[in-house]
């Protein structure tokens, strides 16, 4: 059974300790993601359509926005894993790039021994349960490794990838607004696009193009985002979490979330605190 | 200069629009901004942007009459909302006008006294409290003579202007994205290239004592002749980003002291009926007052000719009208629809401004008609 060891929010973004036994659907963030094997068997995730394998010897980089799911080996046994939801701002604060991105060079990291250490120390802090000063410090060094071994791997630069490609459609943000503001309410995405000025295929086609993944993913991670806001910072059930974005039942709302974060809302709230 | 204080918190870079108000927002747990912004600008495109980059738990309050420049009356309006809301932030979006009515509405916030009173002239830059409420500015491409400077011309009722300056009103976050600019246009971007131009010459020209923005000023000047045609051309990012970086620059350059040619261009944009962008006026006087300013320039005249191409056997005023020859801008005041008539009440009102004496020569009321007609 899926089971939430330890979740740490910060000014960072997230990191968490799980022990996962399903598959997540596929999903989006808008931190970067990366995800570490600590034990149980080799999983795979996969990232804009390619599988690549998550083991000891490789972790799996996401970037922000990139559709990615999880799987499962099928030998039934849990995974046990560190990941980690990078928020953009707080990595890129020392950043002398021009262009404002925590994109990935590749999906791929060879796990070094280097990078290896500064997995053990995050997990021995997390698995302590106990705030310590030299957390953000250890995973801003995990980060920049990776980050950068990405990119000494990738072909091509990071400067302006996508930037102007991303903002140039004005229907599109003006549909990014719209999900922002309204993603609590049923939001048919025929009436969205018409909104917008669009025809649903158009849109969507835009809207890929342009995000990198389809408007209902989209309105998926600002939905996610805000239950797992609401369960942190707030007291609300979790059966007036879910009903206030939407859902018909609290069991519908769980079955939500486990497949889009892995584990159950109730476990995700009994081990979350801030650091 | 003995105390050297040039940096608030500034983010800068393509895309960091809605990362850093949404970050900002939420780490300093801000939950009911005021959003200062004209209602055109509020619904421009490039707004879908800035409005989606608020937290889903900030509750956003809105004052969007923004008078072409900052008034008491205006900055007492926005105190007011800010009050009855309950705002704990005010966020101003757009050109300079908005920028400054917030910086006003600061001070209307945190003082009791009327505006007037707290001027420069009334000695105010003492008094003016160091813990105004937080502003984060986000300047789009007319944005940036306020961006990141601590001061903002307030008119009064009574048709006055008084100068509100102080550390304390620089913005206390402001946040660039040159990706905000690609599209605008080319009108709003040759204005903006013409207000550098201004702010950052005046400011080297200016005798006052300060290395670092002598720096930016000419840092900003060479950033400018080789990106106006990409921008307007090809809506060039890389072009655009570069006009940015020399507004910001020009703008941290104004430590020297709020320059000569803000003073003259404020002055037209107050009196005259057509309102006219005052970074187009600024624009369009300074070759006009680099001629006033003749002999007083120090050997300032050559680092600036330098960098801005001119060659060593031309005037600077002459080199400045053959730069912009090419782009898109009115060429006299009158192409800005300023009436002859308005060109006194301007220089009177001029005439009384702090910044007429932070310029290599200072001009009386008398030359300062002089130059404004020689540009009209």
């Amino acid at each position: 059974m899926a089971r939430a060891i330890s979740v740490h929010h910060g000014s960072f973004g997230r990191a968490t300790l799980y022990e996962l036994d399903r598959p997540l659907t596929t999903h989006a963030h808008r931190e970067g993601h990366l995800i570490f094997f600590l034990g149980g068997p080799e999983a795979s995730a996969t990232v804009n359509g390619t599988s690549h394998v998550i083991s000891k010897d490789q972790a799996v980089a996401i970037s922000p926005w990139e559709s990615h799911s999880f799987e499962p080996s099928p030998c039934a046994e849990n995974h046990f894993m560190l990941t980690l939801y990078i928020k953009p701002m707080w990595f890129l604060e020392n950043s002398q790039s021009a262009e404002f991105s925590l994109g990935f060079g590749t999906p791929v990291i060879r796990v070094t021994p280097t990078i290896e250490m500064w997995i053990g120390r995050l997990t021995t802090i997390l698995l302590d349960d106990q705030p310590s000063e030299r957390f953000d410090g250890f995973l801003y060094e995990t980060t920049r490794r990776c980050f950068e071994q990405t990119w000494a791997n990738a072909e091509g630069q990071p400067i302006l990838r996508n930037v102007q490609r991303k903002f140039s459609d004005f229907r599109v943000r003006r549909s990014l607004r719209l999900m922002q503001e309204n993603f609590a309410e049923d939001i048919a995405m025929d009436d969205l696009a018409r909104q917008v000025g669009l025809s649903r295929p158009h849109f969507f086609k835009l809207f890929k193009m342009q995000m990198g993944i389809t408007p209902n993913l989209y309105l998926n991670t600002l939905r996610t985002e805000h239950a797992i806001d609401e369960l942190v910072m707030t007291k609300k059930s979790v059966t007036d979490i879910g009903l206030d974005l939407g859902f018909a039942s609290q069991a519908s709302f769980t079955r939500y979330f486990s497949s889009n974060v892995g584990i159950p809302p109730t476990d995700y709230r009994r081990v979350a605190h801030f650091v | 200069m003995t105390l050297i204080h040039l940096l608030n918190r500034v983010h800068f870079a393509d895309g960091v629009l809605e990362d850093a108000l949404h970050s900002e927002l939420e780490v300093n747990d801000k939950t009911r901004p005021l959003v200062v912004a004209g209602a055109e600008d509020s619904e421009s495109l490039e707004a879908e942007r800035f409005f989606s980059g608020f937290p889903r738990r900030a509750s956003r309050v809105m004052f969007s009459d923004i008078p072409h420049l900052p008034s008491a009356a205006a900055a007492a309006a926005v105190a007011e909302l800010y009050r009855a809301e309950g705002c704990d932030v005010l966020v101003a979006y757009g050109p300079n006008r908005a920028i400054n009515l917030a910086k006003a509405a600061r001070v209307a916030i945190a003082h009791s006294e009327a505006l007037e009173v707290l001027s420069v002239d009334e000695g105010g830059a003492r008094r003016i409290a160091s813990d105004l409420p937080d502003l984060y500015a986000v300047p789009d491409v007319l944005g940036f003579a306020a961006a990141v400077s601590e001061s903002t011309p307030v008119a009064l009722s009574d048709g006055r202007q008084v100068l509100l300056a102080a550390r304390a009103l620089a913005p206390t976050i402001t946040i660039c994205d040159p990706t905000l600019t690609l599209g605008a246009p080319s009108e709003a971007s040759v204005f903006a290239a013409a207000g550098v131009l201004a702010r950052a010459v005046d400011s080297y020209l200016s005798p006052r004592y300060h290395p670092p923005a002598d720096g930016l000023a000419l840092d900003a000047l060479s950033r400018i002749p080789a990106n106006i045609k990409p921008a307007l051309d090809n809506d060039s990012l890389s072009a655009r980003r570069e006009i940015m970086a020399a507004g910001l620059n020009s703008s941290f350059a104004l430590q020297k002291g709020r320059s000569v040619v803000q003073a003259l261009a404020n002055a037209v944009a107050s009196v005259s009926e057509a309102q006219p962008e005052p970074s187009a006026v600024a624009g369009i006087l300074m070759s006009h007052l680099v001629e006033f300013y003749e002999g007083g320039m120090n050997g300032r005249c050559a680092r600036v000719k330098h960098v801005l191409g001119i060659a060593p056997g031309d005037s600077l005023a002459g080199g400045m009208r053959a730069l912009t020859e090419s782009w898109p801008i009115p060429r006299r005041l009158g192409d800005l629809g300023v009436e002859v008539s308005a060109l006194s009440r301007a220089a009177e009102l001029a005439a009384k401004d702090h910044a007429i004496s932070n310029g290599p020569r200072k001009p009386g009321a008398q030359e300062i008609r002089q130059v404004l007609q020689a540009a009209h």
